[in-house]
């Protein structure tokens, strides 16, 4: 490493251009180079090794007012409805795989890293009931991403089901360009893909102001969020915790376990999209009148163009 | 499939080489009666005739200062490379092509041997092919598994190319594909084109922000690169060029990772050093095709030197007006003529008068046309397929149909100012001349030291190129810019020895990567590696061509409509309040400069002064790289200087007359540089015997600049030029020529390599020069480098090219001789 007063660097610091403003950052202090995140083990494999923390949800774990059991209920031909995607039909919704990512903010390219990929399902529990699974994959450093991926993409190809909320857009394709950057295999060719963004729009976006994951668990699942770190805070979080602050860290493994969870609550409430109250007898949330209206144009048989 | 003019088997000696030949009009059934008589006078004048009446014309003939004729030459062809698969023999066999030339033959066994090839030959020679068929071989070798890149520096190329290839791949009966990615392509269709096409046409911006930074989305491409094809790699030079390599190693640092190693097909025009050149650029010893086996008709070449009007002041006549005179005697039905000027609106100005002028000449209006940048694709295609099938006899264009685009061969071409290179010369020349018909190519030279060194010694033209082409990649701008673009494709891993592997020989590599870890924040080093880190694209804010986002803008106050762009430095003197701005003839006055905002708003204005501006150009030396001397008379350096450039002051100075009618004071911050010098440093004893004040000193620096563009290939506006007759740095005279690009574009070390024949250059413009106190075309109008000017400078060079060159031996660059 060449000392920060050599010749080369007096010179570029004259001849480059002045670095950007860098994205927000907290300045370093003893007290911010907290630990990390409790409970990451780290997880090996032959590509290498990574973090990751595993939690579990009891199947009566309430996620705003629904139950995560409430999932049970949801009925793959609602599904298949409101996505317009026949290949759900028989697929049973609480077998899918729940998946979500946090970025270092960009949209795309070669540079793009998914530091946290939450993989999410319902597993046998001890007590004979089921359970719900959250994974959270963590990188460390750039280093640890082919690792990462490695048990993503063997994770992903097990499952009979796939469900993101504009994931058929964004984190399908950053994964799969970090799959073909690494030579690994892409699991999501022809793998059945419940993205619940479209839907949600189509259901219920003339009602809503915007059609946001937030926008949509508020008003469908009436989930609240508590001291949440904004996801788009998330990219200088990661890069903080690169510098030696992990302070912000764990706010973003909470705000990506929400995430994950409101899909689950979003398979439930879109799952009895037809029926139109929950299993319970409750009447679903959400602006009755739109989705009606909605249900009806899906059910119509497709028109040419 | 060529996009130059498919070769001819010699064994058929009668086939017109020219694709439209059998649609060619010979009859004038349009023509009125004058026209008929003309048209009839002139339509049977061969070009052999034309130089003829040239030679002996009574008014231009004394004009000519040299004639020169390269005799017919029939073409070397030989047997089809046995290794070439049948199918593509046969391919080009029914597109007449049956043996291929020598050169092209060479090519094509270079690349199937694995090798990486540079092909010279001049335009017209079946370039094209030579790269082809090695690319349509490996397709055929894969069954369609292997993959291509071919890189054009114009889009309109790149789009004529896939054009040819697919039709070329659907002849053989393939279901392959190529297509063009550039900014033109939809993205709904890209995808389907990244999965499905063997080889994809590109440009080097496209490839720069649009691919190599999605690599992973073009992954099958890269794991099944076979070949990366370039054209007209000539052009690849200065910053734009230094930054194209960069590009280059970031591809193969790419395909390596996903476990290619394609091969290098240039293709290029002649090069002073066609082997270091194509070193610099992609890192790698290529194999060279130079010797030209295409046949072609006599040709003939002239320079033209407009005649003396003011043997005092030097003045000529002006080089379009005498284009005009020769375009009397030159153009008619018989045969094709190309006019090239310099300038946009010149195309206009020559052509409305041609048209004009069309009926004395045995034309139509119609067969004569203009062609430029800024006409409609439509209407240009038009042109080019009147010029193929012979139905358009004159055409003015800019450098627009220098390169590449198909016009078929024509007879004539008339070069109104050198074009600034050798390179765009032959491009201009190679327009002309068909299998065994003669043609003629004159060159009219301006009142400019190139031109005028050119008009007296035209065998600089046909000699081996002697421009040196400035590509460093290893510009530590240039090289900081590519690592990080290239950092964010993939990361940087640290060897055992602390060097980097894959990014050029430059040792500067790892301390540019820390320190872009460490101060820009963009990258973070763990474990011997450097990973992109940041959230941003690096390549959206690399520009290939150095820093022109600093380029000021003019704009008509009225209309808001832009009118020039001139760079950051150049802004200073062009576009001050109260500067007369001049655009091809017209004069606009610059009413409110917006420094800040990079922005001068100009309104049209009558005038009959223009302005000057005075600036003050302090060069300070901060650190010296280079040296060599001639002990006790003269030493010369190369190394970093800050440059601080302050305009004080403007004339305004009266057309024609000269005379100074007012002045005014400029009040702009100063801008400030730093970049990489040459120095010529003079002996104070030396000096004072060849009595050097500072006027002469300022001429001769003036003369050296603008005869630069013979040795190097640049513009003179590229240098800048201090010349300090007391240097602080040197306590003695000092003449710096420096990049005029922050952080430097690399022609100081070529500058340093080629200052003997810069110096020879200027010495014979001066001398030849029939002005007496110095004008344009030498070192400056008499008032500007004072009455003795002139002679101070001519006694100051004769001195300087006379005897030895320096050497390195006794000097240090860190000790200057005191
Ligand atoms: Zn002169």
């Amino acid at each position: 490493m060449s000392a920060p007063s050599d010749p080369l660097r007096e010179r570029l610091r004259r001849i480059l251009p002045s670095p950007a403003a860098p994205v927000e950052r907290t300045a370093a202090s003893a007290s911010l180079a907290a630990a990390l995140p409790s409970a990451l083990v780290e997880e090996c494999n032959a590509a290498g090794s990574f973090l990751a923390r595993t939690t579990r949800f009891g199947a009566t774990h309430r996620h705003g007012e629904l139950e995560l059991a409430s999932i049970e209920h949801a009925r793959a031909a609602d599904l298949a409805l409101v996505a317009r995607d026949p290949a759900l039909q028989g697929l049973a919704p609480r077998d899918g795989l729940f998946l979500d990512i946090e970025t270092n903010g960009l949209q795309g390219g070669a540079g793009g890293i998914a530091f946290l990929v939450a993989l999410g399902a319902f597993v046998p529990a001890p007590a004979g009931e089921r359970a719900f699974e959250l994974w959270q994959g963590f990188l460390r450093g750039p280093a640890d991403e082919r690792a990462l991926l490695v048990e993503v993409e063997r994770r992903v190809r097990a499952a009979p089901l796939v469900v993101t909320f504009f994931g058929k857009s964004f984190d399908r394709h950053r994964l799969e360009d970090k799959l073909r950057f690494h030579s690994l295999p892409t699991p999501f060719s022809d793998k059945p893909h419940l993205d619940l963004y479209w839907p949600c729009r189509r259901l219920y976006g003339a009602a809503l102001p915007n059609g946001r994951l937030a926008t949509m668990e508020r008003a469908l699942l009436g989930f609240e969020r508590q001291d949440d770190l904004p996801g788009s805070l998330a990219p200088a979080a990661w890069l903080d915790f690169l510098a030696g602050r992990a302070h912000r860290l764990e706010q973003v493994f909470a705000h990506n376990r929400d995430d994950l969870l409101s899909l689950v609550g979003l398979v439930a409430h879109l799952g009895r999209a037809e029926a139109g109250e929950l299993a319970d007898g409750r009447p679903l949330a959400g602006n009755a009148e739109t989705r009606l209206q909605a249900l009806d144009k899906l059910r119509a048989p497709r028109r040419r163009r | 499939m060529s996009r130059d003019p498919a070769p001819v088997p010699p064994t058929d000696p009668l086939t017109p080489l020219h694709s439209g030949g059998a649609l060619r009009r010979d009859d004038d059934k349009s023509a009125d009666a004058t026209q008929g008589g003309a048209r009839r006078a002139r339509a049977s004048s061969s070009v052999e005739e034309l130089v003829e009446r040239l030679r002996s014309d009574a008014a231009l003939g004394r004009n000519f200062s040299r004639w020169r004729v390269a005799p017919q030459r029939a073409p070397q062809a030989v047997d089809w490379p046995a290794a070439l698969d049948p199918r593509i023999v046969e391919l080009y066999r029914r597109r007449g092509v049956e043996r291929p030339y020598a050169h092209q033959a060479r090519a094509i066994e270079h690349a199937l041997a694995g090798r990486d090839v540079l092909v010279t030959t001049p335009t017209a020679s079946g370039k094209t092919l030579c790269y082809t068929a090695p690319v349509l071989q490996s397709l055929l070798a894969s069954r369609g598994q292997a993959r291509a890149l071919w890189m054009f520096p114009t889009k309109a190329l790149s789009q004529d190319q896939s054009s040819n290839l697919n039709r070329a791949i659907s002849d053989l009966g393939e279901p392959w594909h190529s297509f063009t990615y550039d900014g033109d392509t939809s993205p709904s269709i890209r995808r389907t084109l990244r999965e499905r096409g063997q080889v994809v046409l590109t440009n080097p911006w496209m490839l720069h922000t649009g691919i190599l930074p999605h690599h992973p989305k073009w992954a099958d491409l890269f794991r099944r690169l076979e070949y990366v094809v370039i054209d007209e790699v000539h052009t690849l030079c200065g910053v734009f060029g230094s930054n194209v390599a960069g590009v280059l190693r970031r591809l193969m640092r790419i395909a390596a990772h996903y476990g290619a190693r394609p091969r290098f097909l240039l293709s290029s025009a002649t090069l002073h050093d066609p082997l270091g050149h194509a070193r610099a650029l992609v890192g790698r010893e290529v194999e060279l095709v130079d010797q030209d086996g295409s046949g072609s008709g006599a040709r003939h070449f002239a320079v033209y030197n407009p005649p003396l009007l003011d043997d005092v002041a030097g003045l000529r006549a002006n080089a379009l007006e005498e284009a005009r005179r020769l375009a009397q005697q030159i153009c008619g039905p018989a045969h094709q003529t190309i006019f090239f000027v310099n300038r946009r609106t010149a195309v206009e100005v020559l052509t409305r008068y041609l048209k004009e002028a069309a009926g004395e000449l045995g034309l139509r209006p119609e067969e004569v046309r203009g062609y430029r940048g800024g006409y409609l694709p439509d209407l240009r295609r038009e042109i080019e397929q009147g010029l193929r099938r012979g139905e358009v006899k004159v055409v003015v264009s800019t450098n627009a149909l220098e390169l590449g685009i198909d016009i078929g061969a024509l007879d004539v071409a008339v070069l109104v100012g050198y074009p600034g290179n050798q390179a765009s010369f032959w491009q201009r020349a190679g327009r002309v001349g068909r299998r065994a018909r003669a043609s003629l190519t004159v060159l009219i030279a301006r009142s400019d030291p190139v031109d005028q060194y050119l008009a007296a010694h035209p065998e600089y033209l046909f000699a081996a190129p002697r421009e040196r082409t400035a590509l460093d990649p290893d510009n530590l701008v240039t090289l900081s810019e590519q690592l990080k673009c290239a950092a964010f494709e993939l990361p940087f891993r640290e060897e055992d020895d602390g060097s980097v592997r894959g990014f050029g020989p430059s040792s500067n590599v790892p301390g540019i990567l820390d320190y872009l870890a460490e101060e820009s924040q963009l990258l973070q080093k763990r474990e011997r590696t450097w990973f992109w880190i940041a959230d941003a694209y690096p390549a959206h804010h690399v520009s290939l061509a150095g820093n022109e986002p600093d380029n000021v803008l003019v704009l008509d106050s009225e209309t808001d409509k832009a009118i020039g762009e001139i760079d950051r430095e150049g802004s200073l003197t062009a576009v001050h309040e109260g500067a007369i701005y001049q655009v091809e003839g017209r004069t606009w006055k610059i009413e409110r400069f917006d420094y800040a905002n990079r922005r001068a708003y100009a309104r049209e204005v009558d005038t009959d002064y223009y302005t000057e501006a005075e600036t003050d150009t302090d060069l300070r030396v901060l650190r010296l790289e280079q040296a060599a001397q001639r002990a006790g008379d003269y030493a010369i350096f190369r190394g970093e200087v800050h440059v601080t450039t302050q305009a004080t002051l403007f004339k305004k100075v009266r057309f024609y007359t000269r005379e100074s009618v007012g002045a005014g004071q400029i009040h702009l911050p100063a801008e400030e540089i730093d970049t990489e010098a040459f120095a010529l440093v003079l002996e104070e004893d030396v000096a004072a015997r060849l009595e050097l004040d500072g006027a002469t000193w300022h001429g001769l620096g003036m003369l050296v600049r603008r005869v630069a563009p013979l040795y190097l290939r640049c513009q003179p506006q590229d240098l800048g030029l201090s010349c300090q007759i007391r240097s602080a740095h040197f306590s003695r005279p000092a003449l710096f020529l420096y990049d005029r690009m922050h952080g430097g574009a690399g022609l100081s070390p070529v500058v340093f390599r080629a200052h003997r024949e810069l110096l020879g250059a200027a010495l014979e413009v001066a001398r030849a020069c029939p002005c007496r106190d110095g004008c344009p075309a030498c070192v400056g109008p008499a008032d500007e480098v004072g009455p003795l000017g002139k002679a101070g400078a001519l006694r100051v060079l004769e001195h300087l090219v006379d005897g030895p060159g320096p050497t390195s031996a006794g000097i240090d660059v860190f000790d200057p001789p005191s």
